[in-house]
């Protein structure tokens, strides 16, 4: 987020705001010179031109006051406008490159709120105060310009304390947003699994857990309070200074004859109204910078780009698995050489911890080997790099949408002809393909969600599938029906399964079978 | 949440904090005083006592920049501490309710409610107490005036505290609508970044930025009408505040016109009526917020009650026997036959996918409620026992691994039953053995929960452990062997079968000599 990005959400209307924002200034330090004719008038005993010119002042304030919220209002309305932009751009981002959720929660929710926060609405009334400070400054300047150099040299030190610790400010920043990060993952990670720790009165290490997070983030919310007062509080004392100093140099110019009584009361008010308008200014500044990598670092996430060296899978004519070998989760893992051609449906299998799954992520490109290679070949006997989101991939863990089961199903994919009702009779699911479901239903049995998920993807017409134990819940009987189908299919599939029958295993081509190795 | 708990937690340290915030608010009016004197040595013509009427007022702004900076730091850690307190008690509420809680609404419970009250409460009342002493003092000042100054005063006091209550009721309504709206959005997200993979396979983008926009304007909405509501609320303030302080001035000109006051006073009293104004107005504000939270303080309260703690009362189940029950599920029923399982019978459960197996588990469990018939638990000699429920061992289809190491894992870190030989034996039962050989930190290697280490067969291995560990006599099993491959399954099974335990076991994909060693099956049709 800057002010650049945020005026071109919408011109017009930041027009408009601005507008407001100076007419508000201008009538603020109209009424301030008004003061002066009436002091005067006072003096001079004229009762009734005084309060003409009070019922001026006061009209003047209604007129500001008017101008001033309706401002803020529209400037909440470009906020949140620039933000549902910001939002799509993550959307565009993540949907290329996704992340862990927590990580995807929090810039998507939290992130944004401290931007509301702690930038634009700051940032508002920083527009505000720097036009008051431009209008005092120019009627300072028609006092006497050592009034105005003195109030410059108070700016200069405040700038440069916000500009000395800024360093600290944006390390306190970024550390109080990882420590909430890390909150919110905790959380999540022990309340999905409450009903478990219930069964077993596991409280202690739930609540240690939560309140160990929860320690580190009140810490990091103290610290980062600490050096922004800190920061504030120097400012505050040079501020001091130069409050001081402006009567100090009125009372000098006075007692030497070259000011009048009326000019030093009217000085003194613009003086002590610039410096308090100037600690806004300076404190607003160094409360921009301290969300400064937040914004760099958001803005970096809104930029999506597609590797255009991958090619679609469906050129694929063989698979070459050379030599490959990784350590994941400490534990070394090393396949033995392999070929698939085209077509082919291989099923894997062997001793849960062989590496089975770990496989189909290398083949997706989700996990990188260290040794050997992994070559995708076409016709030609060429090699290129495949695009992951060519290839059907279905984890262990599903994804449902909170949709219809026919939504589910076609997933809205432009241009796919498919019937959601065939694929579903396909895999046996006979519920009405209307009906709305949740991620976590109930209702569903694990089962059927894999019949779901399976529609899904056969109904896309994958050139390569990738399946993990996706039948591991379905009943025999399904098992056969859904196998029956896979195995006649164009695609190449790649079935990991256990536990799978005799007959069953004969439908694939080839089976290969996994080996557990030593770690390292 | 409320005041009086927060200051009590800390008497003494928050009686200082209140005490430096009146203290810094006492010298700021101080420094307008000496602009006062300072103005009077000017139109007398004393340079002397006009320079230390400047350093008067330059040690009134020093001291009270030094005091503002001990008051913001000491607010921050008194109201972390407190919070910390308030995240405590709330998860304690989550976890004794006994309810099913979403991970996205446990977060914005503990987090985001926490800190909107923590800026809309706390920092709220400070910031009016010392907004309320500058009143008082700078009020003090003006009664030394004149006492026609100090009434006007308070009569516009009176108006500033009692306009925010007139828009009361709909701020209360904004702020609500933003935390629910939050909430909300934070349950679309998790829904839909869950599954970018997918939707990227299926080329959703579009359908997937329409869902989640969706939700975010609806959020982006409510912090609109939140800043509309603020801004009328804010309007009819100044409105207050502009026409005090011209009647203020009326006022002053009018005394000094007869003399009943110095004309002095026509410098400072700008910067007086500012300090009182200003204050009464901020202090309205923070007033007006204060009570604008008072529903989500309220439900704040609510949710951290203590719950009575599901204390282990009864006998642990050995068996049961149901009559025919049934469950509704919006808009769907299943039915089952009366079941009844002899103490050390081992059972095995069949029935196609969405025949409601894993439901049959939640009913023994007590997590589902049946609509009708009940269900009777046995101890180990068929009698009919009030049950501890807790004690039914049970492996669900997706076993649940928390941040720790897998020992505290399959202990459920209970530290009394941390015993290294005995946690072999029982990785022996599981066949967890060798995958405990080849992690090389063995029982103790590091569960990382969102980049799984540990496989879903592994996992599979460690709840069942648990079992073991907890001597369960009942043992439900819904597909906890799916992930584990079928030699392994083959002993596993044949070793849980040889135990004494009453086990109800739901599979697909038995091989037949494995279906042989239990002693029957019941088929769901």
């Amino acid at each position: 987020m800057t002010l650049r990005k945020l005026i071109n959400s919408n011109r017009g209307r930041f027009a408009i705001i601005f507008a407001l924002l100076v007419m508000t200034q201008v009538i603020d330090v109209a009424s301030t010179y008004l003061f002066s004719p009436m002091v005067n008038q006072v003096s001079a005993g004229r009762f009734n031109i005084f309060c003409s010119l009070l019922l001026i002042q006061f009209a003047l304030a209604l007129v500001l006051n008017f101008a001033f919220n309706g401002a803020n209002y529209l400037f909440s309305k470009q906020t949140q406008q620039y933000l549902h932009g910001v939002r799509d751009r993550l959307a565009d981002h993540y949907y290329q490159q996704p992340a862990g959720l927590s990580e995807m929660t929090n810039h998507f929710s939290q992130d944004l709120d401290t931007l509301t926060y702690d930038y634009a609405t700051v940032l508002f009334y920083l527009i505000c105060d720097v036009i008051n400070a431009l209008m005092v400054a120019a009627s300072l300047l028609s006092f006497h310009w050592l009034l105005l150099l003195a109030s410059l040299l108070t700016t200069v030190t405040s700038f440069a304390i916000a500009r000395l610790l800024e360093k600290y400010s944006n390390q306190a920043t970024d550390q109080l947003s990882a420590a909430s990060q890390h909150f919110l993952a905790t959380i999540a990670q022990w309340t999905a699994g409450l009903a478990e720790l219930r069964r077993y009165f596991a409280k202690g290490p739930y609540q240690k857990a939560l309140l160990k997070s929860g320690q580190e983030l009140a810490d990091r919310q103290v610290s980062r309070r600490k050096i922004n007062s800190q920061i504030q509080c120097l400012q505050s004392l040079s501020n001091a200074l130069g409050t001081v100093s402006i009567p100090l140099i009125a009372g000098f110019l006075f007692f030497k004859g070259q000011m009048s009584l009326g000019g030093v009361i009217t000085s003194g008010y613009f003086a002590s109204s610039i410096f308090s308008v100037l600690e806004n200014i300076a404190g607003s500044y160094s409360y921009l910078n301290s969300t400064k990598s937040l914004r760099q670092q958001l803005s970096r996430l809104q930029e999506s780009k597609k590797n255009d060296n991958l090619q679609p899978v469906n050129r694929m004519a063989q698979i070459e698995i050379k030599q490959v070998s990784l350590t994941h989760g400490k534990q070394l893992l090393s396949y033995p050489d392999l070929t698939i051609h085209a077509g082919e449906k291989i099923l894997i299998t062997g001793d849960s911890g062989s590496g089975k799954s770990t496989l189909l992520k290398l083949l997706l490109g989700n996990l990188q080997s260290e040794k050997g290679q992994i070559i995708f070949k076409d016709a030609a006997g060429q090699a290129f790099q495949p695009d992951p989101y060519s290839i059907g991939y279905q984890a262990q863990d599903l994804v449902l949408f909170p949709a219809t089961l026919a939504e589910n199903v076609t997933m809205h994919t432009p241009g796919l002809s498919a019937d959601p009702k065939d694929y579903l009779k396909t895999v046996g699911l006979q519920l009405d393909p209307q009906r709305q479901i949740t991620p976590d239903d109930l209702t569903l049995s694990g089962g059927q969600k894999q019949k779901l998920a399976l529609a899904r993807t056969l109904s896309h017409g994958f050139p390569l599938l990738l399946l993990d134990e996706s039948l591991s819940a379905v009943d025999r009987a399904g098992q056969d029906q859904i196998l029956r189908t896979l195995c006649q299919l164009p695609a190449t599939v790649i079935f990991v399964a256990h536990n799978l029958s005799p007959e069953q295993k004969a439908r694939f081509d080839r089976e290969i079978s996994l080996a557990k190795r030593e770690h390292v | 949440m409320t005041f009086k708990e927060f200051y009590l937690r800390k008497p003494v340290k928050s009686s200082l904090l209140f005490l430096a915030s009146a203290l810094s608010s006492l010298l700021l009016v101080g420094s307008s005083y000496a602009l006062t004197l300072e103005f009077n040595a000017l139109r007398n013509r004393q340079p002397v006592l006009f320079a230390q009427m400047l350093a008067l007022q330059l040690a009134c702004l020093v001291f009270s920049a030094l005091l503002t900076y001990y008051g913001n730091l000491s607010l921050e850690q008194l109201i972390q501490s407190y919070l910390q307190q308030i995240r405590q008690e709330l998860a304690l509420h989550i976890f004794n309710d006994g309810q099913a809680h979403d991970p996205a609404q446990a977060q914005n419970q503990l987090l985001k409610e926490g800190d909107l009250l923590t800026v809309s409460y706390l920092r709220n009342i400070y910031s009016s107490f010392k907004a309320g002493m500058t009143v008082l003092a700078s009020g003090g000042a003006l009664l030394s005036f004149h006492w026609s100054l100090f009434i006007a005063c308070l009569i516009f006091a009176l108006v500033q505290i009692s306009l925010p209550r007139l828009l009361d009721r709909q701020l209360n309504h904004a702020n609500q609508r933003l935390a629910t709206q939050n909430q909300a959005y934070l349950k679309v997200l998790g829904d839909w970044l869950l599954g970018l993979g997918d939707l990227h396979r299926c080329l959703s983008l579009a359908w997937f930025k329409e869902k989640a926009g969706l939700a975010a304007k609806e959020l982006e909405d409510a912090h609109v009408h939140k800043s509309a509501v603020s801004a009328r609320l804010d309007y009819l303030n100044q409105l207050a505040y502009s026409l005090g302080s011209s009647l203020i001035l009326l006022l002053t000109a009018f005394l000094v016109i007869r003399h009943w006051t110095a004309f002095g006073l026509l410098s400072s009293i700008a910067s007086f009526n500012s300090d009182f104004f200003g204050n009464l107005q901020n202090a309205a504000d923070y007033l007006g917020e204060i009570s604008g939270s008072r529903q989500l303080r309220q439900d704040l309260l609510k949710q951290r009650e203590a719950v009575p703690e599901q204390k282990e009362a009864g006998q642990a189940p050995a068996a049961f026997a149901s009559s025919p029950l049934t469950v509704e599920f919006n808009g769907l029923s299943l039915a089952y036959p009366a079941i009844k399982l002899q103490p050390g019978e081992k059972v095995l459960l069949t029935g196609a996918s969405g025949r409601g197996k894993s439901t049959f588990f939640k009913l023994l469990l007590g997590e589902v409620k049946a609509a009708s018939g009940e269900i009777h638990y046995l101890d180990q000699k068929g009698q009919v026992i009030q049950p501890n429920l807790s004690q039914i061992g049970y492996l669900p289809q997706d076993p649940q691994l928390f941040p720790g190491s897998v020992a505290e894992n399959m202990t459920m870190f209970n530290p009394a039953l941390n015993d290294q030989d005995l946690l072999r034996q029982t990785a022996d039962q599981v066949n967890l053995s060798e995958d405990l050989r080849l992690w090389p930190a063995g029982l103790d290697t590091r569960v990382a929960v969102e980049d799984s280490n540990i496989s879903g067969g592994q996992r599979q291995k460690i709840v069942l452990a648990r079992s073991y560990l907890y001597h369960s006599q009942l043992l439900l099993i819904d597909e906890g062997t799916s992930a584990i491959d079928q030699a392994a399954t083959r002993e596993i099974i044949a070793r849980l079968l040889k135990t004494d335990k009453t086990i109800m076991f739901v599979a697909h994909n038995l091989t037949a000599d494995s279906r042989q060693l239990f002693d029957r099956e019941i088929q769901l049709d």
